[in-house]
C-alpha cells in the first residue's frame, strides 16, 4: 500500500480469536481474511457475489466476503470454515474420520456423500449450510436447494451436496436433539458467537 | 461426544477383503473440508513474491499504434512493465502443428485479435498496486472490422486476422467405401448443426508463480496446470530453455480444471520472462472476468453432416464438413478439438465408411482449447441428432435404430475404419438397462397421452463412446502424410509412478498426475492397499507434478480422463513390483519359497502359519542390506512407467488408435417444453455407463453426474456470447448464466462393468462421458417434444426466448399454410 492510501484499524473476532489490523479501506473482507489473517480456507471465485465460494458467517449470517470491505466488519464476529470443527467440538458433536481428522457433522456429511470433488467451492457451501441448519434443523430437499442457490459448484451437479446437508441435518437431530448445533435450550458462548447447549459440557473426547 | 462415524459406516467395507470397488470416502476430503487445501493462491513457495496484472484489449480486432507505459513505470510500487514487443524480444512464438500456424505470443504484438487479449503486464510489489498501475498505461488502437463466425471468416472479403489468412488447417479424410455407401443408400439425410461456446469455468481460476534463477539461467514455475505433458516442451522451446532448466511444479490441490487449465502455458512463459525482468519471483492469479474473456474454451462448431442409411435401418456411412472456430490463434495442443475423436468418429456404431472435410478456422474470439469432452461433445451433438434423423426417415424408434446399429459385444476388440481399437463394451445391454430404468415403453405411452392433452413432452436418447488416455500421436493428422514425415513419429499414452517403503514400513506412492477433484489419492491408495495387504489409510499418496524431481514423460498429467486407464495401471504394476520385493525378502527371513508368501493384514504370511510384519521386511531392506537376496537392491523402492501397447503413431492412411481405452454411456432423458414461456423442464434422466472395473463407485458416480450437469448447463443455460463488435457479452457470473442447485435435475445412474483387456485393472476413464452425451440427449428430447409443431433442433443453447421463438415461427408457418 502506498502512503496516501486511506486505512482503518479494524478489530474483529474470527473463529473466537480477536484480530486487530490496520487495513486499506478498500480491502475486501475475503482478501483481509486470506492475506492479512492467513485464513485461506475462504476462497475467491467471482468477486461479483454470485458464486458463494467466499461465504463466511458475519455475526451468524452467511455473507459473501467479496461483497464486504474489511473496514465494515469492525467490532463484529466472523466465522470461517477453519472454525467449523472447533465449533463442533464445543457443541459436543465433533466426529472423527478414519484418518483421525476432527470434523463438524456437515463436513462429515460432505465426505460420506461425496459432496465435493475439487473442494474449492466447499467452504462456502459449508458456511451457508451451517446457517441453514441453525435456522431450520429439518429442511426439505427443496429448502436445502433454495438455501444453497447462491453457491456455485462446477464439479458435482449438486445432488450429492443436497444429500450431504440432508445427512448432516439428520445426524445432528438424531445424535443430539437438544443441541442441533445451536438449537433450543442453548446460550451463546463467549468468543466465537457459536451456541452451546445448556445440557452438554463441550467435547467429551 | 466424539464420533468416529467415518470408520463405523465403512466397517462393512472393511469386512470385505479388497479396497478396490469400495465406495470409500476420499482421503483428500480431510484437508479440503477443513479449509486446509493448498490451492494456487493459498501458499507462498518462495519469499519476496511480486504480483502481476495484465492490461487487456477492449478491442476485438485492431492495430496497436502506441503503448505508453512511462507513467506506470514511475509508480513507486511498480517493479517493471512489459509489452508484447518486450516479450517477443525474449522468446519465440509457441510451436503448433498445423499447416498454417499463427504467430502466437503471450502478449499481443502490434495487433490485437480478441476482446481481452493481453497487451501489457505490470509487476508490482502488491496485488492491488499491480492492478492500480494498469490505469496508467495508455494504448492507442486503430479498430479493424472483426469476424467471429467460422463460416464468414472463410469468405474472401472477410477481415483477415493473420497475414496468412483465417484458415489454419484443412484436411479431407476418407475411410472405407464412402462413395459406395452413399450410392447404395436408400435414404440420405442431411443437416447442419451448430454447437455453441460454453465453458467449464472451474471455481478456481488460473494461478502462476514463476521464479527465474539467474545462476542457472533457468526457472521454477508453480501453477494449477493439468500438465506438464506436451506443453512443457512447447514452453521450454519458446523460451529457448532446455527442458531441464524449466521446472514445472503442479500442487496437489486444484480447484477444478475440466481441460481449461491446460492453457495456462502462455501465462507461464510470460511470468518466467517477467520474473527475469523484475529480478524477483512473480505471482499472478487470474480474475473471473479474465477467465471468461481470455482463458480458453472448446471450439464452437458448424457441422454439415450427411448420413447414408438403408431401408432396413442400417447406417452405411457418414460424411461431415466440419468448421471448428478456434478463435484468434490455433495453439497447441490444437487442433485437438477436431482430431482427438479420430479413432471414435463412428461412435458406437458398426459402419465402415466415414469421411469429411475438417477446417480449423481463426476468428476474433478467445483462442480455443480443451474443455470437458474435448472434441467429442460437439461432434456427438451433431452425430446423435443425425442418428435420430436417420431413424426417423426409416420409421424406426430411435432406441431400436441405435440398437440395430451398435457394435455387438462379441465383436471386441473392434477396429474402427479410422483406426480406433475399441477394447470392450456391451452397448446393447447398456441401452436395455437404461430403457428398463427409464420405463421407456411405458414412457412412450405417457408422452403420447400428454401430447393429446396439448403438453409438449419429449424423450431423447444419446449413446456415446468415451475415449480416454489420448494417444499423443493423433495430433499428427493435422498434417498430410508427406509433411509429417519431416518430423519424428509420435505416439504414446503413458503414466509414471514411483513407490517406496520407508524403514518403518510406511508406504509412499508418488503419482505423475495433476488432479482437480478426481480423487486420485484415494483410488491409488485403494489399489496399492490391495496389492500390499494393508489398509488404504496406511498409504501416503503424493499427487501433483514436478518435472525435475518426479518421474514423468510428455504424456504425463491429468487430461483426457487418463488416470483410470494409465494412472491406475501404473499404480497397480508398481505395487506389484514392491509386493514382489517384499515377498522375496520375507522368503529369506522365513526361509521359504517366495511364491508361498502372501501379504495380508500388514504381514507376510508363509505356508506353515509363520508370519512377519512388513515393518520387519522394510527394516531389513533399509537397515540390514546384507541379508537381502542377490537380486534385491537395498531399500524398497520402484519406479514404473505404464504405456498402452496399442498407442502407435498415425499410419500413412491417416489411421490411428487415438485413445488408450474406450468407455461408453447411454443417456435417456424426458423433457417438457412450456409452450407459453419456452422453458424446458427435465422430467427424468437416466444414465447407464461403463468404464470397466470401478475402483471407487462414489467417485465414478460423481464424475458421471457432474459431467451430465456440465453438458446440461451448456445445453440450456450457458453461452459465451459475442456481439457484432466482437465484444464478449458474458464476462462475469452476472451474465454467464451458471445453473445452481435449483436447476439441478435428479439423475438416475447405473453402471455396467466390462473390464478393459488392455489395462491390468480393467479400468477406463470416466470424467467426460456425461458431458459428451448430455447435449445430444437433451437436444433429441426437445426435438421430440416439439416434433408435433414441426420444430427441429439444430443448435444450442435452448434458452427460453429461443425456444419460444422457434415455436412461434413454426406456428406462424403452419397458420400461413
Amino acid at each position: 500500500m502506498t502512503d496516501d492510501t486511506p486505512t482503518t484499524t479494524v478489530s474483529v473476532t474470527i473463529n473466537g480469536e480477536e484480530y486487530v489490523r490496520e487495513t486499506e479501506d478498500r480491502r475486501l473482507l475475503v482478501h483481509f481474511l486470506r492475506e492479512e489473517v492467513g485464513l485461506t480456507g475462504t476462497h475467491q471465485g467471482c468477486v461479483v457475489g454470485k458464486c458463494g465460494a467466499c461465504t463466511v458467517l458475519h455475526n451468524g449470517v452467511p455473507k459473501k466476503s467479496c461483497m464486504l470491505y474489511a473496514a465494515a466488519v469492525d467490532e463484529d464476529e466472523i466465522t470461517t470454515v477453519e472454525g467449523l470443527a472447533k465449533r463442533a467440538e464445543m457443541n459436543g458433536v465433533a466426529m472423527k474420520t478414519r484418518e483421525g481428522t476432527t470434523f463438524h457433522p456437515l463436513q462429515m456429511g460432505f465426505k460420506q456423500n461425496h459432496g465435493l470433488q475439487c473442494g474449492f467451492c466447499t467452504p462456502g457451501f459449508l458456511m451457508t449450510a451451517t446457517a441453514l441448519l441453525r435456522e431450520n434443523p429439518d429442511p426439505t430437499r427443496e429448502e436445502i436447494k433454495s438455501a444453497i442457490s447462491g453457491n456455485i459448484c462446477r464439479c458435482t451437479g449438486y445432488t450429492s451436496i443436497v444429500d450431504s446437508i440432508e445427512w448432516a441435518a439428520a445426524r445432528l437431530r438424531e445424535d443430539e436433539p437438544a443441541v442441533a448445533d445451536g438449537g433450543i435450550d442453548s446460550t451463546p458462548c463467549e468468543g466465537c458467537n457459536c451456541e452451546i447447549a445448556d445440557d452438554v459440557e463441550g467435547n467429551d473426547e | 461426544m466424539s464420533n468416529a462415524l467415518d470408520r463405523q459406516e465403512e466397517s462393512e467395507a472393511d469386512a470385505d477383503s479388497t479396497a478396490v470397488g469400495e465406495p470409500m470416502g476420499r482421503r483428500e476430503d480431510d484437508r479440503l473440508l477443513r479449509g486446509e487445501g493448498k490451492y494456487m493462491d493459498d501458499f507462498e513457495p518462495t519469499s519476496n513474491l511480486h504480483h502481476v496484472a495484465f492490461l487487456r484489449s477492449p478491442v476485438a480486432h485492431g492495430e496497436i499504434d502506441d503503448i505508453d507505459t512511462t507513467a506506470a513505470e514511475r509508480r513507486e510500487d511498480v517493479t517493471c512493465v512489459l509489452t508484447g514487443a518486450d516479450i517477443a524480444e525474449q522468446m519465440d512464438p509457441f510451436a503448433v502443428g498445423v499447416q498454417n500456424p499463427p504467430e502466437y505470443y503471450p502478449l499481443a504484438v502490434d495487433k490485437v485479435r480478441y476482446d481481452g487479449e493481453p497487451v501489457a503486464m505490470v509487476v508490482a510489489t502488491t496485488k492491488y498496486g499491480a492492478t492500480d498501475a494498469l490505469e496508467d498505461i495508455v494504448v492507442d488502437y486503430t479498430r479493424l472490422d472483426p469476424v467471429t463466425d467460422e463460416l464468414e471468416a472463410l469468405d474472401d472479403d472477410s477481415p483477415q486476422i493473420h497475414p496468412s489468412g483465417n484458415c489454419a488447417n484443412y484436411r479431407e479424410l476418407e475411410y472405407g467405401p464412402v462413395d459406395e455407401a452413399f450410392e447404395r443408400a436408400d435414404h440420405v439425410v442431411e443437416r447442419e448443426f451448430e454447437f455453441p461456446r460454453y465453458t467449464s469455468a472451474p471455481m478456481e481460476t488460473y494461478g502462476v508463480i514463476a521464479e527465474y534463477d539467474t545462476a542457472r539461467d533457468g526457472a521454477t514455475v508453480w501453477s494449477n496446470f493439468q500438465g506438464p505433458f506436451t506443453m512443457h516442451p512447447v514452453v521450454a522451446g519458446a523460451l529457448g530453455m532446455s527442458e531441464a532448466d524449466l521446472q514445472f511444479k503442479v500442487p496437489s490441490d486444484s480447484g477444478g480444471s475440466f481441460g481449461v487449465k491446460a492453457h495456462i502455458y502462455p501465462y507461464i512463459a510470460a511470468a518466467v520472462i517477467a520474473s527475469r525482468e523484475a529480478g524477483a519471483p512473480v505471482k499472478w492469479i487470474e480474475s473471473r472476468r479474465e477467465h471468461l474473456q481470455a482463458s480458453a474454451c472448446h471450439t464452437d462448431r458448424t457441422q454439415r453432416m450427411r448420413g447414408a442409411v438403408s431401408e432396413e435401418g442400417d447406417i452405411l456411412g457418414v460424411w461431415v464438413d466440419l468448421y471448428d472456430n478456434f478463435g484468434a490463434y490455433v495453439r497447441a495442443p490444437e487442433p485437438g478439438n477436431t482430431f482427438r475423436p479420430l479413432g471414435n468418429y463412428v461412435n458406437a456404431y458398426d459402419f465402415d465408411a466415414f469421411g469429411g472435410e475438417f477446417r480449423a478456422v481463426q476468428t476474433n474470439k478467445c483462442p480455443a482449447g480443451l474443455n470437458r469432452g474435448y472434441g467429442c461433445h460437439q461432434y456427438y451433438f451433431g452425430l446423435e441428432r443425425l442418428i435420430d434423423c436417420m431413424a426417423d426417415v426409416v420409421g424406426m424408434d430411435p432406441t431400436a435404430f441405435r440398437e440395430r446399429n451398435f457394435i455387438d459385444e462379441d465383436e471386441f476388440p473392434y477396429r474402427t475404419p479410422t483406426g480406433g481399437e475399441y477394447d470392450s463394451g456391451r452397448y446393447s445391454k447398456a441401452l436395455q438397462r437404461a430403457k428398463e430404468l427409464f420405463e421407456y415403453e411405458d414412457y412412450l405411452g405417457r408422452r403420447d397421452r400428454a401430447r393429446a392433452n396439448n403438453r409438449y413432452i419429449g424423450i431423447g436418447c444419446a449413446a456415446i463412446i468415451d475415449p480416454s488416455a489420448s494417444n499423443m500421436g493423433y495430433v499428427s493428422v493435422a498434417l498430410p502424410p508427406e509433411e509429417r514425415e519431416k518430423g519424428h513419429p509420435k505416439s504414446g499414452a503413458v503414466s509414471a509412478v514411483t513407490m517406496m517403503v520407508q524403514p518403518d514400513a510406511s508406504i509412499v506412492v508418488e503419482l505423475d498426475s495433476a488432479p482437480s477433484g478426481q480423487g486420485h489419492e484415494t483410488t491409488a491408495s485403494q489399489i496399492a492397499a490391495d496389492e500390499l495387504g494393508v489398509d488404504p489409510e496406511a498409504i501416503t499418496v503424493v499427487s501433483g507434478m514436478d518435472t525435475s524431481e518426479k518421474a514423468w514423460s510428455v504424456s504425463s498429467g491429468s487430461y483426457s480422463s487418463r488416470f483410470a486407464t494409465v494412472g491406475h495401471s501404473a499404480v497397480k504394476n508398481a505395487s506389484e513390483q514392491i509386493a514382489e520385493q517384499m515377498r522375496r525378502i520375507a522368503a529369506v527371513i522365513l526361509d521359504v519359497d517366495p511364491v508361498m508368501i502372501s501379504l495380508e493384514d500388514g504381514r507376510a504370511h508363509g505356508p506353515d502359519g509363520g508370519a512377519i510384519s512388513i515393518r520387519e521386511i522394510a527394516g531389513t531392506a533399509h537397515w540390514n542390506p546384507s541379508k537381502l537376496p542377490d537380486n534385491i537392491e537395498p531399500g524398497l523402492r520402484t519406479q514404473h512407467t505404464f504405456s498402452m501397447d496399442d498407442s502407435r503413431p498415425i499410419d500413412e492412411d491417416d489411421r490411428i488408435n487415438s485413445s488408450g481405452s474406450y468407455g461408453y454411456g447411454v443417456q435417456l432423458v424426458a423433457v417438457e417444453v412450456n409452450k407459453t414461456t419456452g422453458e424446458i423442464d427435465i422430467l427424468d434422466y437416466v444414465a447407464v455407463h461403463d468404464c470397466g472395473t470401478i475402483v471407487n463407485p462414489k467417485i465414478v458416480d460423481g464424475q458421471v453426474e457432474g459431467g451430465i450437469f456440465h453438458g446440461l448447463a451448456g445445453s440450456l443455460y450457458e453461452e459465451l456470447r459475442y456481439d457484432d463488435s466482437g465484444t464478449l457479452q458474458t464476462d462475469t457470473f452476472m451474465d454467464y448464466a451458471v445453473p445452481t442447485a435449483k436447476e439441478a435435475p435428479d439423475v438416475t445412474t447405473d453402471h455396467i462393468e466390462t473390464p478393459s483387456p488392455k489395462t491390468p485393472m480393467g479400468s477406463k476413464g470416466t470424467g467426460e462421458a456425461g458431458t459428451e452425451g448430455a447435449p445430444a440427449a437433451i437436444a433429441n428430447a426437445v426435438n421430440d417434444a416439439l416434433d408435433p409443431l414441426g420444430v427441429e433442433i439444430t443448435s444450442l443453447p435452448l434458452k427460453p426466448p429461443r425456444v419460444w421463438s422457434l415455436i412461434e415461427e413454426a406456428e406462424g408457418e403452419k397458420s400461413s399454410d
